[in-house]
């Protein structure tokens, strides 16, 4: 029962780790907490649903289109919402009750256009399941872990290996001097936030179809979570966001299946905070906390 | 905060009024009861060896406490109309010795503060001999004090709370205490499953852990196992996969849901995933819902769902054999109020029971000795169109358990006990 109970929390802690990279790699760049990731992650599941049942009728298809609609909502959330408070040089909190003011409005505007009640969601990588030595693994559990490995690698390639990414390394230690070297700090701050919020609309995609529904309130407890798991990791590294992701996922499964189904939100935070008194820098930080 | 206390004074008038109608229309049920026990002794005598009864029949008004604004005015609605229905089915049959049942309807809005004002305005009345209401537990238990204190029987057709009937002499439910279904449910499990290995997934409420409790309880005391019973936050938790793992491990023979539909279709899709496929499902009454068809689909086939209340759907109905006098009131009923979107459900037929009782045990007992009528009503021989009831010698209702099956990703009707 372990080894399941151990699969069952790395699946769901991957889809974590998706969304807490993208948490650590605005934090990292902006020094802001994007409090409307959770909400993004959402709304990329009700946008790849509306486009299969509404428009396109092709699951692949409208899961491409998901991803890039929600990119696309994410470059808005940063041009409309972000870029002038930054012109203005507004202290950073401001931007994070912009980003908690924006994820309710997402949330409330999917809870008025497609309702608030829990709505079936299409598996499309159903394909039965494996039993080995005992543990069941199902097609969606290895998928969203393929899915998600591949992901973190490629995001992970791009942010240390690319001169893009030199670029996001270079504005999170001084825009200004970024801006002086030639970089479009701007146009780079705007991909962080495409590339984190499609992430997040692939994560949400999967979670609605491993789960086989999908309601207007699941962003919210990720976002906590996935928040949560980047800290544990250490906010702004990628590796650290991406242990998190998954630690946190297992800490909850096995919290509910050998100390208490009741409590297992409870166990895994209160992991976090044993963790986090131990290490303040979490667990792949470091002292002078390294961003992006 | 001026508007406020002139609407106070409005409702303090309204009651006066009301009960001033009461005063006066005193005179007139006093003077037809003193003409009653006069001249018609003769009569009285003949109706009292032809049912039983003891009393006479003085007064002529049923009222009923039910939402018909607010949030829980669909309730509220059906109640209305099965009440509307059900009175003039009875009027329509000769109604009380001739002179008709006058039914009054009032609005408490669901809350329970409207559910004491609607309360004292009703025992205002002098001419009720029974209310019917109100819609949920918490506007029944408030209202409750009002009624046992004026010798108003109040019938309440879903009142399940378990200290609901403590609260008086005059409180009769038509609803069973959540306990008593449960341990029937379990019964049932177990006569048709035999001591075998059962799982409980739960959620972590008030109705959760009672129904737990008396399913482990009865089950356990049967010579079954109760292997698993594991809980979980209604309508936040979404991965129930660790749970389920943990319960697949015990080997039940039966998984045993009590979750709202969401959380209950979840649970079933989740469980195939993780291979459970020769687990027997078994949910309780929240999930008879088609959104819960809509999201479990095909993968809830052949999960048995128990409960106390019934469900009226076309297909249900065509499947089923509820009965021709079950039959005909939803015919009836859907064809009145059908084309306003109105579709019989289990509420009208608790408050078409409820009204049916009050007035058939009026007819017998008069109304003229309370105690005597709550008696009557409690005897229930009338025929129910919810399903068979009746009221143990604990004074605890028992209704029968129907049990429903997904078959094709559609509810069919299976039994009764």
């Amino acid at each position: 029962m372990f080894l399941q109970q151990l699969i069952n929390g790395i699946t769901i802690g991957s889809t974590y780790a998706l969304v807490a990279i993208g948490y650590s790699m605005v934090f990292g760049v902006l020094e802001l907490i994007n409090f409307a990731n959770g909400a993004v992650y959402m709304l990329g599941g009700y946008l790849t649903l509306m486009l299969y049942t509404g428009l396109v009728g092709n699951f692949g298809l409208s899961f491409a289109l998901g991803i890039l609609l929600t990119g696309a909502i994410g470059y808005c959330i940063d041009r409309f919402g972000l870029r002038r408070l930054r012109a203005k040089k507004v202290p950073k909190i401001t931007g994070l009750i912009t980003t908690l003011g924006i994820s309710t409005i997402i949330e409330n505007a999917v809870r008025i256009f497609f309702g608030s009640e829990t709505k079936p969601y299409p598996n499309r990588i159903d394909f039965g399941q494996i039993t080995l030595g005992g543990v069941t693994i199902s097609s969606s559990q290895m998928i969203i872990l393929l899915v998600s490995v591949f992901l973190m690698t490629i995001t992970s390639l791009m942010v240390y290996r690319t001169k893009m990414g030199k670029a996001m390394l270079a504005i999170s230690q001084s825009q200004e001097a970024s801006l002086l070297m030639g970089i479009n700090v701007n146009a780079i701050i705007s991909l962080t936030f495409i590339i984190s919020s499609a992430l997040a609309a692939i994560a949400g995609t999967m979670v609605g179809m491993y789960y086989q529904n999908i309601d207007a309130s699941m962003g919210f407890s990720v976002g906590m979570k996935t928040l949560a798991s980047a800290v544990l990791g250490g906010v702004g590294v990628l590796p650290g966001a991406m242990v998190g992701g998954v630690l946190m996922g297992v800490f909850e499964t096995l919290g509910a299946s050998y100390i208490s189904s009741g409590y297992r939100d409870a166990i895994s935070f209160a992991i976090l905070i044993i963790v986090i008194l131990f290490k303040p820098s979490g667990l792949f930080g470091r002292k002078q906390i390294t961003k992006v | 905060m001026k508007e406020k206390k002139m609407r106070a004074m409005a409702i303090v008038l309204a009651a006066l009024l009301i009960s001033g109608c009461g005063v006066s229309g005193e005179g007139t049920t006093a003077a037809s009861s003193a003409g009653t026990a006069a001249g018609t002794t003769e009569a009285a005598s003949t109706a009292q060896e032809a049912t039983g009864g003891t009393g006479n029949i003085t007064k002529h008004t049923l009222a009923a406490s039910v939402p018909l604004t607010g949030t829980m005015m669909q309730y509220g609605t059906s109640y209305k109309n099965a009440m509307e229905m059900a009175v003039a089915d009875f009027n329509a049959a000769g109604g009380l010795n001739g002179e008709d049942v006058i039914l009054e309807v009032y609005d408490d809005k669901g809350e329970q503060k409207e559910g004491i004002n609607v309360a004292n305005m009703i025992i205002g009345n002098e001419d009720t001999f029974a209310m019917i209401g109100s819609y949920g537990s918490s506007v029944s238990m408030a209202a409750a004090p009002v009624y046992q204190e004026a010798g108003m029987p109040m019938i309440s057709p879903n009142t399940s709370h378990p200290d609901y009937p403590d609260m008086g002499s005059m409180m009769i439910p038509l609803a069973c205490k959540s306990e008593v279904v449960f341990g029937e449910v379990a019964q049932k499990l177990f006569d048709q499953f035999g001591a075998c290995n059962l799982a409980v997934i739960y959620q972590n409420t008030d109705v959760g852990i009672t129904t737990l409790d008396a399913v482990k309880e009865r089950f356990e005391s049967l010579g079954g196992t109760v292997c698993a019973a594991e809980t979980f936050v209604p309508n936040q938790t979404k991965d129930f996969t660790p749970l389920l793992s943990k319960i697949k491990a015990t080997n039940p023979d039966i998984l045993f849901l009590v979750a709202e539909y969401s959380d209950g279709a979840s649970i079933v899709l989740q469980s195939k995933q993780l291979g459970m496929e020769d687990v027997q499902l078994v949910g309780v009454g929240n999930v008879f819902k088609q959104e819960f068809l809509d999201l479990a689909g095909t993968k809830a086939d052949g999960m048995l769902l128990m409960g106390i209340s019934r469900i009226y759907t076309p297909e249900i109905m065509e499947s089923s054999s509820f009965g021709t006098y079950t039959e005909d009131i939803v015919k009836r009923y859907n064809e009145t109020y059908g084309a306003n979107g109105i579709a019989f459900d289990n509420f009208a037929a608790l408050a078409y029971d409820a009204a049916m009782v009050a007035m058939n045990a009026a007819k017998n007992a008069g109304t003229d000795n309370t105690e005597a009528l709550v008696q009557e009503i409690k005897k229930l021989n009338i025929p129910l169109c919810a399903g068979d009831a009746h009221f143990d010698e604990n004074g605890d209702l028992i209704r029968e358990i129907f049990v429903f099956s997904v078959q094709d990703g559609t509810f069919v009707f299976e039994a009764s006990k």
